[in-house]
């Protein structure tokens, strides 16, 4: 029984020193490429300090950030904790960031759930002032002979709130709908409200994706459809295509932006559905260079422009978030040049971009959640 | 730097560890010291300075005790590295509070305020301090010889398994192995046994309890129903536990493989039947250390004085308890931060622990296990939701969500985001291990070691040694799957 013992401490002890001691041998046979991306987590990893004798302080903060976006099969570690929470627990691995909502769906959390529970709000002189901005950049742009049209897409969550986790409590007014009823008194700002024309059309198909934050094409069509209904009041030259002239492909694919951040997007499939235009016209066009935000994080996508070989259309300047991207192959067609800027959700005036272009008119697409965003972009 | 981070288990530990035994016996100090000061340092360099500062002044204090010439100079110059110790302590812990209150004070007759900049709080000097306390007490009282040998105190004063959040062993317990320590394989695989022990509280248990309690604390009380409220006080109540006594497994078991055998800190609280019970079980070496140089010297000060039977009818030994008892509390709640909740909840255990001397406390030592295992849980979760909320209005207005009076008081739907497999596992794995029940099945599978039938022998002996086996790797493998993910927090006893 005592020798039993002895080996069993034995063995204990050296299990233990097999098992701390792995990562430093492995690392030091194999060295790593610390010059990474982090695809879940939208981010770089963290680079190896410099150690400078005058930042003693902060150096072993940012060391042990190094060190632990660096932990050995750091990827493949975290995509097996989400694996078991998601599967075997049912609990979504990063509630702050996604949440797992009824069969299946998935829901950003974070800012969007705070604005959907009324726990960010804005008050009612901050509406006020954003009316006010909006109101002062549409007479501006008038002046100059261009319409404006305030474009405010909704979240997933105001759209397919029944598949919300049951935790969920809905605001009695979000700051989407705060700001919605409060434009809707101003008689000058030009509004388009996506949200009742989509959710009349969820009822015919699915229109966002469960893994996804976005809606998928036939979403954006929808949203494309109700865009051009209200400029076509004003523009009769644009003849809007029907659902005749488009056609929808779906097929299975490996899980999208909800499912890659908390990495398991080959674990959670979901169904893309792509658009087939039957006839475009659209191409894309030469780019201007405008500079994007030194912050931005998708500065290739800062500006888009397609054109159309027809100079008697009409052009726009769509100042968008990510939205838009599914809209824009359905609403280049009708537009000679369509200059697209993704502003790192500043949805600020951008008069130099506007006065460049020369555009006929004017479309800014702001998501519901990101509202509040126009409070720090005022033109005075 | 925290015990349950990858840095500590994958890179800090193995290289200590490996300098520990490697190198000759006569260096063994001066390596662990190196690896404490790093450790230390981890959490802040300048904060070293402290630290050094603090070692240096027992150094010197404890040799110029030792040097004096008579028993009336030694008395004076104990009293001096006290009050270094205590000045030390009371400048980067309590300044801020001091200033903030003048402030306020100033306010009402209209004086401007005093504007002081933020002092921070290096890590542990509530711990180090009252080491500290502890070697000059034993100096002067002859317990122990002086130490001249510098790396010696510095390491008692630092050594890192007990650095940041104790246990506060003191200097008689450990002057001895610091000057002389044996290694053994027992020691050292008891040592990793606790260790995984500790990870598996704090990681595995702990840490999915705080998200709950953080929940219901941190977030706005308007919002907070009546049953969340309920289950985030359950769920801190065993958080608390769980974190703290997590760390001392790791501090513990840490200690083991360096050789050292550091003191228990707990011993089951929450099984407790009165709150004198409770501070015999939780964080032991604090309580005794309060016991034993704050109390019992206040208590006989105090009876030297006061010559009566009785007064206002009270026999004088009561007075005397309850005299140093409030004190003692007062200054316990204080020791846990600098901030008037932590008072009240030093004095609120200070009032309840002397109610217990009268006669309330013999009629309740009468009544039913079942009754005085109700009072001392009502009272422990009563005492941690002001210990948890950051000033006295928060836990007044917790108390009245708790109460039902809350505006989403129907709402169970909140409940729904926590309450789910994996937090109800963990919540009942939680209560059982704050009772014996692991520890009886423990012992019950032992005695089928002595048992006739050979195949039942050797069951009970594998299953030991195995589970044991299986236990570490697995727990060194989850805790790597939930730290590598973010989802374990610093420990709470970290901040004092």
């Amino acid at each position: 029984m005592e020798k039993t013992k002895k080996v069993s401490f034995f063995i204990q002890a050296i299990f233990f020193i097999a098992s701390i001691f792995t990562p430093i041998l492995i690392s030091a046979i194999f060295p790593q490429d610390f010059n990474t991306v982090s695809r879940s987590e939208n981010r770089m990893l963290a680079k190896r300090p410099l150690f400078e004798v005058s930042l003693l302080d902060p150096y072993p903060k940012r060391y042990e950030n190094f060190y632990n976006d660096h932990f050995l099969f750091r990827s493949q570690l975290m995509s097996y904790n989400s694996f078991i929470n998601y599967f075997f627990f049912h609990q979504s691995p990063n509630p702050k960031m996604v949440v797992a909502g009824r069969d299946g769906w998935l829901f950003y959390a974070n800012r969007e759930r705070m604005v959907y529970e009324g726990t960010k709000t804005i008050k009612a002189y901050e509406v006020q002032s954003v009316v006010e901005e909006l109101h002062r950049r549409t007479l501006f742009l008038k002046r100059k002979g261009i319409p404006l049209y305030v474009v405010m897409a909704p979240m997933k969550s105001d759209i397919y709130f029944d598949f919300l986790p049951p935790y969920y409590k809905r605001a009695a007014k979000s700051i989407p709908e705060m700001l919605i009823s409060a434009i809707r008194k101003d008689t000058v700002i030009h509004l388009i409200d996506l949200k009742p024309g989509l959710v009349e059309a969820r009822k015919k198909h699915r229109i966002y994706y469960k893994t996804d934050t976005h809606w998928n094409s036939r979403g954006a069509f929808q949203a494309y459809s109700m865009i051009m209904d209200r400029l076509k009041e004003d523009f009769p030259c644009l003849k809007p295509m029907t659902p005749d002239d488009v056609g929808f492909e779906e097929y299975k694919y490996h899980g999208l932006d909800l499912a890659t951040t908390i990495g398991l997007e080959k674990f959670i499939p979901d169904t893309v559905c792509d658009e087939k235009l039957k006839k475009p016209r659209a191409v894309e066009g030469r780019k201007a260079g405008y500079p994007p935000s030194p912050y931005f994080g998708y500065p290739d996508l800062y500006e888009i422009v397609m054109e159309v070989a027809d100079t008697t259309l009409p052009r726009v300047v769509v100042i968008r978030d990510s939205y838009f991207r599914s809209v824009i192959p359905f609403f280049s067609q009708h537009f000679s040049k369509s200059v697209y800027i993704f502003d790192n959700w500043d949805y600020g005036a951008n008069y130099s971009i506007i006065m460049n272009e020369k555009p006929d008119l004017v479309l800014l697409e702001v998501l519901g959640s990101n509202s509040a965003n126009l409070l720090q972009n005022q033109t005075k | 730097m925290l015990f349950n981070s990858l840095i500590f288990i994958y890179l800090f530990l193995p290289i200590s560890l490996f300098f520990a035994y490697i190198v000759a016996e006569k260096y063994k100090n001066f390596f662990l010291l190196v690896s404490s000061w790093i450790f230390y340092a981890w959490g802040g360099v300048s904060f070293l300075i402290v630290l050094v500062l603090s070692i240096m002044i027992n150094y010197l204090t404890g040799l110029a005790i030792n040097r004096s010439r008579d028993e009336r100079q030694r008395r004076f110059r104990f009293v001096i590295g006290i009050c270094l110790n205590l000045s030390l302590l009371f400048v980067f812990k309590y300044t801020n509070f001091l200033f903030e209150n003048l402030n306020l004070f100033n306010a009402i007759f209209g004086w401007k305020p005093i504007i002081v900049k933020t002092i921070f709080l290096p890590l542990g000097i509530s711990f180090f301090t009252f080491k500290a306390i502890s070697y000059l007490i034993s100096i002067k009282r002859r317990e122990q010889p002086v130490q001249e040998n510098f790396t010696e105190l510095a390491l008692y004063l630092s050594i890192f398994p007990e650095l940041i959040a104790g246990p506060i062993d003191r200097y008689n317990d450990l002057a001895g192995q610091i000057h002389r320590r044996i290694f053994s394989i027992d020691q050292f695989a008891s040592g990793v046994r606790r260790f995984a022990m500790g990870l598996f509280k704090k990681v595995i248990i702990s840490s999915p309890l705080a998200m709950v309690a953080d929940h219901a604390f941190d977030g706005w009380l308007f919002q907070l129903s009546t049953p969340m409220a309920w289950l985030g006080l359950f769920c801190f109540t065993l958080h608390i536990y769980y974190d703290f006594s997590g760390y001392t497994d790791m501090a513990i078991g840490i200690g083991r493989m360096f050789g050292f055998s550091f003191t228990e800190n707990f011993n089951f609280p929450y099984v407790s039947k009165s709150v004198r019970e409770f501070w015999k079980r939780w964080h032991i070496s604090l309580s005794t250390f309060l016991r034993d140089y704050l109390f019992l010297p206040i208590a006989y000060a105090t009876s030297r004085k006061l010559k009566k039977e009785s007064y206002w009818r009270i026999r004088v030994d009561h007075l005397i308890y309850i005299y140093a008892t409030l004190i003692t509390f007062l200054l316990c709640g204080f020791w846990h931060g600098a901030a008037w909740n932590f008072i009240i909840w030093g004095l609120m255990h200070g009032i309840f622990l002397s109610l217990e001397r009268t006669r309330l406390g013999k009629w309740i030592d009468h009544r039913s296990k079942v009754f005085r295992h109700v009072y001392f849980f009502v009272f422990i979760l009563f005492s941690w939701v002001i210990f948890r909320t950051s000033t006295i209005q928060d836990a007044f207005n917790y108390i009245e969500v708790l109460a039902g009076n809350s505006k989403a008081h129907t709402d169970w739907y909140q409940l729904l985001e926590y309450w789910n497999i994996k937090l109800i596992g963990t919540f009942i794995l939680a209560l059982a291990g704050t009772t014996r029940i692991f520890e009886y099945i423990y012992n019950w599978i032992q005695d089928g070691i002595k048992y006739r039938v050979r195949l039942i022998r050797y069951i009970c002996l594998y299953s030991i040694h195995f589970g044991a086996l299986l236990f570490i790797l697995v727990t060194l493998a989850l805790s790597t799957l939930y730290l590598i993910s973010g989802t374990s927090d610093a420990f709470i006893y970290f901040r004092f």
